[in-house]
Protein backbone atom coordinates (compact mmCIF):
# COMPACT_ATOMS: atom_id res chain seq x y z
CA UNK A 1 0.00 0.00 0.00
CA UNK A 2 1.26 3.45 -0.91
CA UNK A 3 2.50 5.49 2.06
CA UNK A 4 1.41 9.08 2.30
CA UNK A 5 2.86 11.99 4.24
CA UNK A 6 1.34 15.20 5.48
CA UNK A 7 3.65 17.13 3.12
CA UNK A 8 1.66 15.81 0.17
CA UNK A 9 -1.51 17.58 1.26
CA UNK A 10 -2.27 20.87 -0.43
CA UNK A 11 -4.33 23.86 0.56
CA UNK A 12 -5.64 24.01 -3.01
CA UNK A 13 -7.71 21.18 -4.44
CA UNK A 14 -5.56 20.13 -7.37
CA UNK A 15 -7.33 17.75 -9.72
CA UNK A 16 -6.38 14.14 -10.33
CA UNK A 17 -3.56 14.24 -12.85
CA UNK A 18 -2.18 10.80 -13.55
CA UNK A 19 -0.23 8.94 -16.21
CA UNK A 20 -3.41 8.00 -18.04
CA UNK A 21 -4.70 11.58 -18.29
CA UNK A 22 -1.23 12.83 -19.27
CA UNK A 23 -1.10 10.16 -21.97
CA UNK A 24 -4.42 11.35 -23.38
CA UNK A 25 -3.12 14.89 -23.44
CA UNK A 26 -0.01 13.72 -25.28
CA UNK A 27 -2.13 11.79 -27.82
CA UNK A 28 -4.35 14.79 -28.37
CA UNK A 29 -1.39 16.97 -29.29
CA UNK A 30 0.54 14.37 -31.26
CA UNK A 31 -1.99 12.34 -33.22
CA UNK A 32 -4.62 13.26 -35.82
CA UNK A 33 -8.22 13.53 -34.61
CA UNK A 34 -11.57 13.99 -36.32
CA UNK A 35 -13.33 17.32 -36.28
CA UNK A 36 -16.29 17.24 -33.88
CA UNK A 37 -18.44 20.35 -34.06
CA UNK A 38 -20.94 21.41 -31.45
CA UNK A 39 -23.97 19.72 -33.08
CA UNK A 40 -22.24 16.36 -32.63
CA UNK A 41 -20.55 17.23 -29.37
CA UNK A 42 -23.70 18.26 -27.51
CA UNK A 43 -25.55 14.91 -27.59
CA UNK A 44 -22.29 13.06 -26.99
CA UNK A 45 -21.40 15.12 -23.92
CA UNK A 46 -25.01 15.15 -22.72
CA UNK A 47 -24.98 11.33 -22.64
CA UNK A 48 -21.57 11.30 -20.96
CA UNK A 49 -22.55 13.65 -18.14
CA UNK A 50 -25.78 11.73 -17.57
CA UNK A 51 -24.01 8.38 -17.46
CA UNK A 52 -22.76 8.76 -13.88
CA UNK A 53 -23.59 5.75 -11.75
CA UNK A 54 -22.40 7.39 -8.54
CA UNK A 55 -24.68 10.42 -8.48
CA UNK A 56 -28.39 10.83 -8.92
CA UNK A 57 -29.74 13.88 -10.71
CA UNK A 58 -33.46 13.76 -11.29
CA UNK A 59 -35.37 15.85 -13.80
CA UNK A 60 -32.94 16.38 -16.67
CA UNK A 61 -35.87 16.23 -19.05
CA UNK A 62 -37.11 19.62 -17.87
CA UNK A 63 -33.97 21.18 -19.31
CA UNK A 64 -34.43 20.84 -23.04
CA UNK A 65 -32.16 23.69 -24.14
CA UNK A 66 -28.53 22.51 -24.18
CA UNK A 67 -25.57 24.61 -25.29
CA UNK A 68 -21.77 24.30 -25.37
CA UNK A 69 -19.75 26.39 -22.94
CA UNK A 70 -16.09 27.12 -22.43
CA UNK A 71 -16.41 25.49 -19.02
CA UNK A 72 -18.33 26.46 -15.92
CA UNK A 73 -16.57 29.81 -15.57
CA UNK A 74 -18.10 30.75 -18.93
CA UNK A 75 -21.48 29.79 -17.46
CA UNK A 76 -20.80 32.07 -14.49
CA UNK A 77 -19.59 34.94 -16.64
CA UNK A 78 -22.52 34.65 -19.01
CA UNK A 79 -24.84 34.74 -16.00
CA UNK A 80 -23.11 37.80 -14.54
CA UNK A 81 -23.10 39.58 -17.88
CA UNK A 82 -26.84 39.00 -18.12
CA UNK A 83 -27.83 40.08 -14.62
CA UNK A 84 -24.99 42.43 -13.66
CA UNK A 85 -22.53 42.19 -10.78
CA UNK A 86 -25.06 43.86 -8.48
CA UNK A 87 -27.99 42.00 -9.97
CA UNK A 88 -27.04 38.52 -8.74
CA UNK A 89 -26.15 36.88 -5.43
CA UNK A 90 -24.03 34.04 -4.10
CA UNK A 91 -23.89 32.23 -0.77
CA UNK A 92 -20.92 32.42 1.63
CA UNK A 93 -17.97 30.03 1.12
CA UNK A 94 -18.47 29.99 -2.61
CA UNK A 95 -15.99 29.63 -5.48
CA UNK A 96 -13.15 32.08 -4.76
CA UNK A 97 -13.74 33.70 -8.16
CA UNK A 98 -16.52 35.79 -6.60
CA UNK A 99 -14.72 36.83 -3.44
CA UNK A 100 -11.51 37.76 -5.27
CA UNK A 101 -13.48 40.34 -7.22
CA UNK A 102 -15.32 41.63 -4.19
CA UNK A 103 -18.58 39.74 -4.43
CA UNK A 104 -19.38 38.50 -0.96
CA UNK A 105 -21.87 35.90 0.09
CA UNK A 106 -25.37 36.45 1.42
CA UNK A 107 -26.40 34.16 4.27
CA UNK A 108 -29.30 31.78 3.78
CA UNK A 109 -32.29 33.46 5.37
CA UNK A 110 -31.10 36.86 4.18
CA UNK A 111 -31.27 36.22 0.43
CA UNK A 112 -32.54 39.19 -1.54
CA UNK A 113 -35.96 38.74 -3.15
CA UNK A 114 -36.14 38.66 -6.96
CA UNK A 115 -32.32 38.56 -7.33
CA UNK A 116 -31.05 35.40 -9.05
CA UNK A 117 -28.71 33.11 -7.13
CA UNK A 118 -25.81 31.17 -8.60
CA UNK A 119 -24.62 28.28 -6.47
CA UNK A 120 -21.87 25.67 -6.66
CA UNK A 121 -23.03 22.09 -6.11
CA UNK A 122 -21.30 20.27 -4.66
CA UNK A 123 -19.58 23.07 -2.83
CA UNK A 124 -15.80 22.66 -2.49
CA UNK A 125 -15.70 23.91 1.10
CA UNK A 126 -18.29 21.39 2.31
CA UNK A 127 -17.36 18.85 -0.38
CA UNK A 128 -21.06 18.14 -0.56
CA UNK A 129 -24.29 19.98 -1.25
CA UNK A 130 -25.24 22.58 1.34
CA UNK A 131 -26.67 20.88 4.43
CA UNK A 132 -29.69 23.17 4.28
CA UNK A 133 -30.14 22.87 0.52
CA UNK A 134 -33.86 22.17 0.80
CA UNK A 135 -34.47 25.20 3.01
CA UNK A 136 -32.40 27.36 0.62
CA UNK A 137 -34.65 26.22 -2.21
CA UNK A 138 -37.74 26.95 -0.12
CA UNK A 139 -36.44 30.43 0.64
CA UNK A 140 -35.78 30.97 -3.06
CA UNK A 141 -39.29 29.86 -3.88
CA UNK A 142 -40.88 32.16 -1.31
CA UNK A 143 -38.73 35.12 -2.44
CA UNK A 144 -39.04 34.53 -6.18
CA UNK A 145 -35.31 33.88 -6.59
CA UNK A 146 -34.21 32.00 -9.70
CA UNK A 147 -31.49 29.42 -9.02
CA UNK A 148 -28.64 28.60 -11.42
CA UNK A 149 -26.35 25.71 -10.48
CA UNK A 150 -22.64 25.46 -11.19
CA UNK A 151 -21.98 21.69 -11.20
CA UNK A 152 -18.24 22.07 -11.91
CA UNK A 153 -17.33 19.62 -9.14
CA UNK A 154 -19.90 17.01 -10.00
CA UNK A 155 -17.63 15.13 -12.39
CA UNK A 156 -15.37 14.17 -9.45
CA UNK A 157 -18.19 13.63 -6.93
CA UNK A 158 -20.08 10.64 -5.57
CA UNK A 159 -23.38 10.24 -3.75
CA UNK A 160 -24.78 13.60 -4.80
CA UNK A 161 -28.53 13.60 -5.21
CA UNK A 162 -30.33 16.62 -6.62
CA UNK A 163 -33.89 17.01 -7.83
CA UNK A 164 -33.67 19.38 -10.77
CA UNK A 165 -37.43 19.57 -11.20
CA UNK A 166 -37.71 22.25 -8.52
CA UNK A 167 -39.43 25.22 -10.20
CA UNK A 168 -36.81 27.74 -9.04
CA UNK A 169 -33.94 25.91 -10.77
CA UNK A 170 -33.63 27.57 -14.17
CA UNK A 171 -30.27 26.40 -15.49
CA UNK A 172 -27.15 24.45 -14.64
CA UNK A 173 -23.76 23.70 -16.14
CA UNK A 174 -21.09 20.98 -16.03
CA UNK A 175 -17.63 20.77 -17.50
CA UNK A 176 -14.80 18.33 -18.13
CA UNK A 177 -12.16 20.50 -16.48
CA UNK A 178 -11.90 18.61 -13.21
CA UNK A 179 -10.20 15.70 -15.01
CA UNK A 180 -7.10 17.85 -15.52
CA UNK A 181 -8.62 19.33 -18.65
CA UNK A 182 -8.31 22.92 -17.53
CA UNK A 183 -6.13 23.43 -20.62
CA UNK A 184 -9.20 22.78 -22.79
CA UNK A 185 -12.20 24.11 -20.93
CA UNK A 186 -15.40 22.79 -22.42
CA UNK A 187 -18.77 21.82 -21.02
CA UNK A 188 -22.52 22.14 -21.41
CA UNK A 189 -25.21 24.41 -20.07
CA UNK A 190 -28.75 23.12 -19.69
CA UNK A 191 -31.68 25.50 -19.26
CA UNK A 192 -35.43 25.26 -19.19
CA UNK A 193 -35.79 28.25 -21.47
CA UNK A 194 -33.07 29.83 -23.55
CA UNK A 195 -32.53 33.55 -23.09
CA UNK A 196 -30.27 36.02 -24.83
CA UNK A 197 -26.88 35.90 -23.16
CA UNK A 198 -23.24 35.21 -23.93
CA UNK A 199 -23.67 31.42 -24.19
CA UNK A 200 -26.70 31.76 -26.46
CA UNK A 201 -24.73 34.07 -28.75
CA UNK A 202 -21.75 31.74 -28.66
CA UNK A 203 -23.95 28.82 -29.76
CA UNK A 204 -26.63 30.32 -31.96
CA UNK A 205 -25.27 33.40 -33.61
CA UNK A 206 -21.76 32.53 -34.69
CA UNK A 207 -21.72 28.94 -35.91
CA UNK A 208 -18.97 26.40 -35.34
CA UNK A 209 -16.94 28.49 -32.94
CA UNK A 210 -14.27 26.70 -30.93
CA UNK A 211 -14.52 23.42 -32.81
CA UNK A 212 -10.97 22.64 -31.63
CA UNK A 213 -12.34 22.76 -28.11
CA UNK A 214 -15.33 20.49 -28.85
CA UNK A 215 -13.18 18.08 -30.88
CA UNK A 216 -10.79 17.73 -27.96
CA UNK A 217 -13.70 17.38 -25.54
CA UNK A 218 -15.15 14.59 -27.69
CA UNK A 219 -11.79 12.81 -27.74
CA UNK A 220 -11.57 13.00 -23.96
CA UNK A 221 -15.08 11.73 -23.21
CA UNK A 222 -14.52 8.88 -25.66
CA UNK A 223 -11.55 7.86 -23.54
CA UNK A 224 -12.42 8.82 -19.97
CA UNK A 225 -15.27 7.07 -18.21
CA UNK A 226 -17.69 9.43 -16.49
CA UNK A 227 -16.86 8.28 -12.96
CA UNK A 228 -13.17 7.74 -13.70
CA UNK A 229 -11.97 9.54 -10.57
CA UNK A 230 -13.86 7.46 -8.01
CA UNK A 231 -13.69 4.25 -10.05
CA UNK A 232 -9.90 4.54 -10.15
CA UNK A 233 -8.97 6.21 -6.88
CA UNK A 234 -11.60 5.21 -4.32
CA UNK A 235 -9.14 3.01 -2.39
CA UNK A 236 -6.43 5.65 -2.56
CA UNK A 237 -8.86 8.25 -1.21
CA UNK A 238 -9.77 6.00 1.72
CA UNK A 239 -6.15 4.99 2.38
CA UNK A 240 -4.78 8.52 2.56
CA UNK A 241 -7.60 9.48 4.90
CA UNK A 242 -6.89 6.48 7.13
CA UNK A 243 -3.14 7.10 7.20
CA UNK A 244 -3.28 10.87 7.80
CA UNK A 245 -6.32 10.92 10.05
CA UNK A 246 -8.48 12.76 7.52
CA UNK A 247 -12.18 12.42 6.83
CA UNK A 248 -13.22 11.14 3.39
CA UNK A 249 -15.52 13.43 1.42
CA UNK A 250 -17.70 13.13 -1.65
CA UNK A 251 -15.02 14.74 -3.86
CA UNK A 252 -12.25 12.42 -4.99
CA UNK A 253 -9.50 15.01 -4.63
CA UNK A 254 -10.61 16.58 -1.35
CA UNK A 255 -10.54 15.31 2.25
CA UNK A 256 -11.38 17.12 5.48
CA UNK A 257 -9.01 17.67 8.37
CA UNK A 258 -10.09 17.36 11.99
CA UNK A 259 -11.42 20.93 11.89
CA UNK A 260 -13.61 19.99 8.92
CA UNK A 261 -11.48 22.16 6.64
CA UNK A 262 -10.93 20.93 3.07
CA UNK A 263 -7.44 19.77 2.10
CA UNK A 264 -6.30 18.80 -1.36
CA UNK A 265 -5.29 15.18 -1.90
CA UNK A 266 -5.47 15.06 -5.71
CA UNK A 267 -1.74 15.37 -6.24
CA UNK A 268 -0.95 12.79 -3.57
CA UNK A 269 -3.23 10.04 -4.81
CA UNK A 270 -2.65 10.44 -8.56
CA UNK A 271 -0.51 7.63 -10.02
CA UNK B 1 -38.26 17.74 -23.44
CA UNK B 2 -38.63 21.15 -25.02
CA UNK B 3 -41.71 23.31 -24.69
CA UNK B 4 -43.25 24.88 -27.76
CA UNK B 5 -43.71 28.14 -25.91
CA UNK B 6 -41.73 30.37 -23.59
CA UNK B 7 -42.69 32.46 -20.59
CA UNK B 8 -41.30 35.92 -21.11
CA UNK B 9 -41.09 38.84 -18.71
CA UNK B 10 -42.01 42.30 -19.98
CA UNK B 11 -40.95 45.44 -18.12
CA UNK B 12 -42.28 48.74 -19.43
CA UNK B 13 -41.45 52.20 -18.11
CA UNK B 14 -43.78 55.01 -19.18
CA UNK B 15 -43.63 58.72 -18.52
CA UNK B 16 -46.23 61.47 -18.79
CA UNK B 17 -46.96 65.16 -18.36
CA UNK B 18 -50.40 66.64 -17.79
CA UNK B 19 -52.00 69.54 -16.00
CA UNK B 20 -55.61 68.39 -15.71
CA UNK B 21 -56.61 64.88 -16.73
CA UNK B 22 -54.04 62.06 -16.85
CA UNK B 23 -53.41 59.93 -19.93
CA UNK B 24 -54.95 56.46 -19.81
CA UNK B 25 -52.85 53.47 -20.78
CA UNK B 26 -53.82 49.98 -21.81
CA UNK B 27 -51.18 47.35 -22.61
CA UNK B 28 -52.04 44.28 -24.65
CA UNK B 29 -50.16 41.32 -26.02
CA UNK B 30 -51.82 39.47 -28.84
CA UNK B 31 -55.06 41.24 -27.88
CA UNK B 32 -54.85 40.03 -24.27
CA UNK B 33 -55.15 42.95 -21.84
CA UNK B 34 -52.21 43.00 -19.40
CA UNK B 35 -52.59 46.46 -17.86
CA UNK B 36 -55.13 49.27 -17.83
CA UNK B 37 -54.96 52.41 -15.74
CA UNK B 38 -54.58 56.16 -15.59
CA UNK B 39 -51.03 57.43 -15.40
CA UNK B 40 -49.79 59.28 -12.33
CA UNK B 41 -47.37 62.10 -11.69
CA UNK B 42 -44.55 62.72 -11.15
CA UNK B 43 -42.77 59.39 -11.20
CA UNK B 44 -42.05 57.17 -14.18
CA UNK B 45 -44.53 54.32 -14.07
CA UNK B 46 -43.13 50.78 -14.32
CA UNK B 47 -45.41 47.97 -15.44
CA UNK B 48 -44.26 44.37 -15.47
CA UNK B 49 -45.92 41.11 -16.36
CA UNK B 50 -45.24 37.69 -17.84
CA UNK B 51 -46.70 36.25 -20.99
CA UNK B 52 -46.56 32.77 -22.51
CA UNK B 53 -45.58 33.09 -26.16
CA UNK B 54 -46.02 30.28 -28.67
CA UNK B 55 -42.92 29.58 -30.73
CA UNK B 56 -42.76 30.46 -34.41
CA UNK B 57 -45.79 32.72 -34.23
CA UNK B 58 -46.04 36.47 -34.80
CA UNK B 59 -46.77 38.40 -31.61
CA UNK B 60 -47.84 41.98 -31.06
CA UNK B 61 -47.21 44.23 -28.08
CA UNK B 62 -49.58 47.19 -28.13
CA UNK B 63 -49.87 50.25 -25.91
CA UNK B 64 -53.12 52.13 -26.31
CA UNK B 65 -52.87 55.72 -25.18
CA UNK B 66 -56.15 57.54 -24.59
CA UNK B 67 -57.67 60.11 -22.27
CA UNK B 68 -56.79 63.18 -24.25
CA UNK B 69 -59.62 65.48 -25.29
CA UNK B 70 -59.36 68.90 -26.93
CA UNK B 71 -59.62 70.55 -23.54
CA UNK B 72 -56.31 69.02 -22.41
CA UNK B 73 -54.27 71.06 -24.87
CA UNK B 74 -54.37 74.81 -24.27
CA UNK B 75 -53.11 76.90 -27.17
CA UNK B 76 -52.66 80.65 -27.37
CA UNK B 77 -51.28 82.48 -30.38
CA UNK B 78 -50.17 79.18 -31.93
CA UNK B 79 -48.22 78.26 -28.86
CA UNK B 80 -49.03 75.30 -26.64
CA UNK B 81 -49.37 76.57 -23.10
CA UNK B 82 -50.51 73.38 -21.38
CA UNK B 83 -50.67 69.87 -22.73
CA UNK B 84 -51.06 66.21 -21.97
CA UNK B 85 -48.26 63.96 -23.28
CA UNK B 86 -47.24 60.34 -22.63
CA UNK B 87 -44.11 58.50 -23.73
CA UNK B 88 -42.15 55.29 -23.53
CA UNK B 89 -39.17 55.68 -21.25
CA UNK B 90 -37.80 52.14 -21.66
CA UNK B 91 -38.91 48.60 -22.49
CA UNK B 92 -37.08 45.48 -21.32
CA UNK B 93 -38.14 42.11 -22.73
CA UNK B 94 -36.62 38.93 -21.31
CA UNK B 95 -33.94 41.00 -19.60
CA UNK B 96 -32.96 42.86 -22.78
CA UNK B 97 -33.42 46.62 -23.18
CA UNK B 98 -35.03 46.71 -26.63
CA UNK B 99 -34.33 50.36 -27.46
CA UNK B 100 -32.85 49.41 -30.83
CA UNK B 101 -35.91 47.32 -31.68
CA UNK B 102 -38.20 50.18 -30.76
CA UNK B 103 -36.37 52.44 -33.16
CA UNK B 104 -36.47 49.99 -36.02
CA UNK B 105 -39.53 47.78 -35.47
CA UNK B 106 -42.22 49.81 -33.72
CA UNK B 107 -44.83 52.25 -34.94
CA UNK B 108 -47.50 54.55 -33.56
CA UNK B 109 -50.88 55.08 -35.23
CA UNK B 110 -52.23 58.41 -33.95
CA UNK B 111 -55.92 59.04 -33.54
CA UNK B 112 -55.98 62.66 -34.64
CA UNK B 113 -58.79 64.76 -33.16
CA UNK B 114 -61.39 66.43 -35.30
CA UNK B 115 -61.88 69.05 -36.49
CA UNK B 116 -58.17 69.70 -35.99
CA UNK B 117 -57.14 66.95 -38.44
CA UNK B 118 -59.46 68.28 -41.16
CA UNK B 119 -58.13 71.78 -40.63
CA UNK B 120 -54.59 70.53 -41.04
CA UNK B 121 -55.53 68.77 -44.25
CA UNK B 122 -57.15 71.90 -45.64
CA UNK B 123 -54.03 73.84 -44.76
CA UNK B 124 -51.96 71.36 -46.77
CA UNK B 125 -50.36 69.64 -43.78
CA UNK B 126 -50.12 65.91 -44.35
CA UNK B 127 -50.54 64.06 -41.10
CA UNK B 128 -48.70 60.75 -40.85
CA UNK B 129 -50.98 57.75 -40.54
CA UNK B 130 -48.22 55.63 -39.08
CA UNK B 131 -45.27 57.15 -37.23
CA UNK B 132 -42.32 54.76 -37.35
CA UNK B 133 -40.68 54.41 -33.93
CA UNK B 134 -42.99 57.09 -32.51
CA UNK B 135 -42.59 56.84 -28.75
CA UNK B 136 -43.73 60.31 -27.61
CA UNK B 137 -47.47 60.52 -27.82
CA UNK B 138 -49.08 63.92 -28.04
CA UNK B 139 -52.22 62.38 -29.52
CA UNK B 140 -54.28 59.40 -28.54
CA UNK B 141 -53.41 56.31 -30.54
CA UNK B 142 -51.88 52.86 -30.53
CA UNK B 143 -48.18 52.07 -30.37
CA UNK B 144 -47.20 48.60 -31.61
CA UNK B 145 -44.15 46.35 -31.62
CA UNK B 146 -44.26 43.15 -33.63
CA UNK B 147 -41.96 40.25 -32.77
CA UNK B 148 -41.70 36.48 -32.88
CA UNK B 149 -40.77 33.77 -30.42
CA UNK B 150 -38.32 32.35 -29.26
CA UNK B 151 -37.42 35.90 -28.40
CA UNK B 152 -33.65 35.34 -28.48
CA UNK B 153 -33.98 34.15 -32.10
CA UNK B 154 -35.99 37.23 -32.98
CA UNK B 155 -33.18 39.38 -31.58
CA UNK B 156 -30.67 37.56 -33.79
CA UNK B 157 -32.91 37.98 -36.83
CA UNK B 158 -33.17 41.71 -36.19
CA UNK B 159 -29.38 42.01 -36.05
CA UNK B 160 -28.95 40.65 -39.56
Amino acid sequence: MKKYSIDQLTSKAYPINDVFLEKLKYEWFNEPHPLVQSDKFIPMADDWFKSTKLNNLMGWKSFGCVDVTMGCTHFIESFILKYGWDGMQVLPKEYSYYGLMGKHGTLPGDLLPNVPLIISLPNYHYSDVYQNWESILSECESKNIDVHIDFAWLTVARDIEIDLTHPQIKSFAMSLSKYSLHWNRVGLRWCKQRTMDSITMFNHHVKDVNSAQTSCGAFMINNISRDYGWDTYRNHHMNICRQLNLTPTKLINVAHDDHRRPVGIGSAISI
Amino acid sequence: MTNNFEKIKFEIWLGCEFWDQPPVIEILIDNELKFSNEMKLPEICKIEFFQNLAFDQPHLLEIKRSGKSDSQCLVSENKILKDQVAWIEKIVIDGVDVQNLIWSQSWFVPDYPEPWAAEQKRAGVELEEKVISGTIWGHNGIWSLGFTSPFYKFLFDCMN
